[in-house]
């Protein structure tokens, strides 16, 4: 393990920033902190670069113990939201500048300056200032300098957050890339699901200071630990219903559920995924909600359809491969039923 | 800017015309007087009424002071915007607010404490002149007040920036294991800069032109402690004004031209801001 | 949807906590203290032992003897009517000169702007003795209109009132006049006419009343320099510019979009000012006046030359202090200085109230810094 953090909480006065974090970085990995703002991904960040001390808890790096250290003694690079590049000195002045302050002599900075800004693609450009660079070129110079000193680990604030979308996605894919040549064990903070799971090998998805999940994007994505991962991961369906003998019923709807064998009836709150709901004319044998068609939208690679539940009045989202919809020829104000092929239940108090 | 069609927002005829108006009579017409008056005066005389040795000796003076004055205004101004924006203590808003006091006390009041302060019996004074120091009726008088009229200049434009300063930097610089001191050396100083040429240039500013706290506590002795407004107002007295206005012209002409220096150094020291 | 909205509505307080904690740690804590020791000596030294210094030198031989100096010296007194009619003129003329450079420079763009902002901040860079000497040079008794003013006896006096007259007149009828033109009538229909027959008028009274009734006697003591009128201008001069550069950042700050709402609804010019641009602005207003005040009360150089320090005439109470001063009457100068002093205090107080309610943009924002 690269990093390793365990027990750590950090309190802002009356708010709770981190409760109690315990999280393990392997060596080489490229870790996303997902999660919404005011979760406490920055501070775990920030914690681990040491700019913001725990309350309590320790930092190990390779089992030695860092939490007492200073930022500057930490050697990881940190690459700021904002960039937070020097502003009165040149690129090359800027990604030096932590060479210089550790008394690196001037020969071998040059070559070190050069080699980044060949990495970072912005060669002949060192001798610019930070102001007349792109936002996209200014990300990359701070990414260069919190790489020049050759830091054991790589922490980057929303390093995208700042940037347009396309500039954004170009840079997602240039860092995975970076990743994969020099390998360095890197965490970054953001809260854009799509963004972590595109960049990342891990994910670590934080809310209200504690970790909820921590698994591969897959792993995540695909069996989510409790109903905030469901939720917080993209667009999700929330039925209402309940759980016995190891099945699920909603609205007239049964479902196999067989994680709950026990007899006794129980609250229970069924997640099904737009793409995970099919729509059939007539009622199928495993039942069906009925519900009237209020909007379609075919844009897009797959065909959105917006329904009201004929029952219960609630708003049921659906998304089609345009074949399958093309298939039903489906039109706005129509009766269908729908039915799910796969749910997940989240029994409150009975969570995995 | 809020520029508003003058088509659209009435009163632009109006008070465009009062204000250069008003300009006019009050800036524009005495500043005129002063160079026509000065150029009716023959290359000769103009300078045998700037040239003399006491006048040299008050142009030294003045601009001696005045920067020995801004240079420690900007350490002690520096010093005092740090603290104000940096730290938390008990009385905080009012030192905040002393700092102010030399904008609003009059000039006059100032020169009268000073001058009272530091004579052999004064609060200040008793403790100095036994060990040599004399605050009073000497050029370190001069530099004393100076300081205290010039302080708040400094104070009031390094604080804003101060306060704007990205932590975000400083916190950048430390993680590339910068120690506090190179932290401050070589990104937050640089920073400052702006600010601290333009607070050193408004208290320098100042004080070449102050008269009415200077007068209590240098004495006026020509040669010695005989700054270059004082040296006006000796030459106005004795009804000498073309030589009177020869020297204001000096004085105006090295004001302006200090005027224009410190903007081109402070656009040079802001070049790379966006 | 709802965990976004949370979030949302947390971050600021996250970002202000961090803000706060993280600067504490920045320095370690024998630095902060001895930094802000020094800091706090250097003030005490500075400014704060003076003016307790003030208070005691005032006080020093008792407050029967303090107030006696206060009430009981004549020219004291006159020093203190005097100051107290120079500066409420002074002001005056600078608040409404303010008003109007602030409303042209800050609302419109027209060529030549830049160079009148820079002429706004020309007295902070002239030595206030030398804003005196010029006001010698014109208004002397050897000065340019000195000669021409004091020609027959002022004989010119009545053509010159007439002139500041119609002047105003003018002013008045421009601020005055409907502005929708169906609303005007008479004489609000020809600006031309209607400034002939008031101009004729007035020169018409003036000079037939002066002719006729000697109403305006050759008066040959009038004076300007070494007189009231002198100290005015001085006043004025090295004090215009605080209104004027107090209002254009916040005229700026605030925006031309009410004037522009309330002209729409129908408002006229004049309303608009008083309803919308007014109360908008009124803090910085303020806020500039009692500036402009304290600066007026304290103007030491250019008052002096000008004044020709004759006591129970010219001299203003920062003169009077000097007077005092010279005669080695302490008690007496600190009196009249502490007066000043509580002045300045209260200044500041009256200050440091207002400027958390002025409406700031985030370039324009105050430094505080006005010579």
């Amino acid at each position: 393990m690269s990093i390793r953090i365990q027990g750590v909480s950090k309190n802002f006065g009356s708010f709770r920033a981190l409760d109690d974090v315990s999280l393990d970085v392997p060596s080489g990995s490229l870790l996303a902190l997902l999660g919404p703002s005011g979760s406490g991904k920055t501070t775990l960040l920030r914690i681990i670069a040491g700019l913001e001390v725990a309350d309590r808890g320790t930092v190990l790096h390779h089992d030695e113990n860092i939490t007492e250290y200073e930022a500057r003694d930490r050697k990881v690079g940190f690459v700021f939201q904002h960039y937070a590049l020097f502003r009165h000195m040149t690129i090359a002045e800027n990604i030096g500048y932590g060479l210089r302050v550790r008394g690196v002599p001037k020969q071998e900075r040059q070559t070190r300056v050069d080699e980044l800004l060949k990495l970072i693609r912005l060669d002949g450009l060192g001798s610019r200032y930070p102001a007349q660079l792109s936002g996209g070129q200014r990300q990359r110079v701070a990414l260069a300098r919190a790489l020049a000193a050759r830091p054991n680990v790589l922490l980057l604030d929303e390093p995208f957050g700042a940037l347009d979308a396309r500039v954004r996605t170009e840079l997602r894919q240039w860092l995975r890339k970076l990743h994969e040549e020099i390998q360095v064990t890197s965490v970054f903070v953001t809260h854009d699901q799509e963004e972590a799971f595109e960049v990342a090998d891990h994910v670590v998805i934080m809310n209200e200071g504690r970790i909820e999940q921590v698994g591969t994007p897959v792993e995540v994505f695909e069996r989510p630990a409790n109903a905030f991962v469901m939720d917080f991961l993209g667009n999700v369906n929330v039925f209402h219903g309940r759980v016995e003998r190891g099945r699920a019923v909603v609205s007239g709807l049964t479902v196999a559920y067989p994680d709950y064998p026990h007899p006794e009836a129980r609250d229970a709150a069924v997640y099904v995924r737009p793409h995970e709901l099919d729509v059939e004319r007539n009622r199928t044998e495993a039942g069906g909600l009925a519900a009237k068609i209020l909007h379609v939208n075919p844009t897009g690679s797959r065909t959105k359809v917006e329904l009201r539940a004929l029952d219960s009045n609630q708003l049921i989202n659906v998304e089609l491969t345009p074949e399958r919809f093309a298939e039903l020829g489906l039109k706005s104000g129509e009766t269908v039923h729908v039915s799910p092929r796969r749910v997940r239940v989240f029994v409150p108090d009975y969570e995995i | 800017m809020a520029s508003v069609n003058r088509r659209v927002l009435p009163g632009f005829s109006l008070t465009l015309g009062y204000t250069v108006f008003y300009l006019g009579v009050l800036v524009l017409l005495p500043i005129t007087a002063v160079f026509i008056k000065a150029s009716s005066l023959s290359l000769h005389e103009f300078l045998g009424a700037v040239w003399t040795e006491r006048a040299r000796a008050a142009y030294l003076l003045t601009f001696g002071t005045s920067f020995l004055a801004a240079v420690a205004n900007v350490v002690l101004g520096g010093l005092i915007a740090w603290v104000l924006t940096r730290y938390t203590f008990p009385g905080k808003r009012i030192l905040d607010s002393l700092v102010d006091l030399p904008l609003a006390l009059p000039t006059a009041v100032g020169g009268l404490i000073y001058a009272s302060l530091y004579v052999e019996n004064g609060w200040i004074g008793r403790y100095l002149v036994p060990l040599g120091i004399r605050g009073a009726y000497t050029r370190l008088g001069i530099v004393l007040v100076l300081i205290f009229v010039g302080l708040p200049f400094v104070v009031r434009t390094v604080q804003p920036v101060l306060e704007d300063l990205d932590p975000e930097a400083e916190e950048a610089s430390s993680s590339l294991g910068a120690t506090r001191w190179q932290t401050f050396t070589h990104v937050i100083l640089p920073t400052l800069y702006p600010a601290l040429i333009t607070g050193f240039a408004l208290a320098f500013a100042r004080s070449i032109g102050e008269y009415g706290s200077v007068v209590f506590i240098s004495g006026n002795m020509p040669f010695k402690t005989e700054i270059a407004p004082i040296l006006i107002v000796a030459r106005l007295e004795e009804f000498a004004y073309g030589e009177a206005t020869a020297i204001a012209v000096v004085l105006l002409a090295i004001s302006f031209s200090m005027l224009l220096v410190v903007n081109l150094l402070e656009s040079w020291s802001r070049r790379h801001d966006r | 949807m709802t965990v976004e909205t949370a979030e949302v509505r947390d971050a600021p307080r996250t970002r202000a906590a961090t803000m706060k904690i993280r600067r504490a740690q920045q320095d370690p804590a024998w630095l902060r203290w001895s930094l802000t020791g020094l800091a706090a000596f250097v003030v005490g030294v500075l400014i704060v032992i003076p003016v307790l210094n003030v208070f005691a030198g005032a006080l020093a031989e008792g407050a029967g003897v303090y107030w006696k100096n206060l009430v009981d010296d004549p020219d004291t007194l006159h020093a203190v009517g005097l100051t107290l009619t120079v500066v409420p003129i002074a002001v005056t003329a600078n608040v409404i000169f303010g008003v109007a450079a602030a409303w042209a420079i800050a609302r419109f763009s027209f060529p030549g702007r830049t160079f009148l902002t820079a002429l706004i901040d020309l007295p902070f860079s002239v030595s206030p003795v030398v804003a005196g000497l010029m006001f010698v040079l014109i208004f002397g008794l050897q000065g340019y209109f000195g000669a021409f003013l004091r020609r027959d006896g002022y004989a010119i006096m009545p053509y010159l009132v007439a002139a500041v007259l119609v002047l105003l007149l003018a002013v008045a009828y421009f601020v005055f006049r409907p502005s929708h033109p169906r609303a005007r009538r008479g004489l609000w229909k020809t600006p031309p006419l209607a400034l002939a027959v008031a101009g004729a008028t007035v020169f018409a009274l003036l000079v037939l009343g002066q002719q006729a009734f000697e109403v305006w006697p050759a008066n040959k003591s009038l004076k300007i320099i070494f007189a009231t009128p002198g100290l005015v201008l001085a006043t004025a001069f090295v004090t215009f510019p605080f209104v004027a550069r107090e209002l254009i950042p916040v005229m700026n700050a605030v925006g031309a979009d009410e004037e522009l709402a309330a002209l729409s609804l129908g408002a006229s010019g004049w309303q608009m000012f008083w309803h919308v641009t007014v109360p908008n602005v009124k803090w910085g207003l303020v806020y500039g006046i009692i500036l402009c005040n304290a600066r007026a009360m304290g103007e030491f150089g250019a008052v002096y030359v000008v004044s020709g320090h004759i006591a129970g005439e010219t001299d203003t109470m920062p003169l009077r202090i000097e007077k005092l001063f010279q005669e080695y009457n302490m008690p007496g100068s600190f009196a009249v200085a502490s007066v000043l002093t509580l002045l300045a205090i209260l200044t500041l107080i009256v200050k440091r109230k207002l400027e958390d309610r002025i409406p700031q943009s985030e370039e324009g924002r105050r430094t505080g810094a006005h010579p």
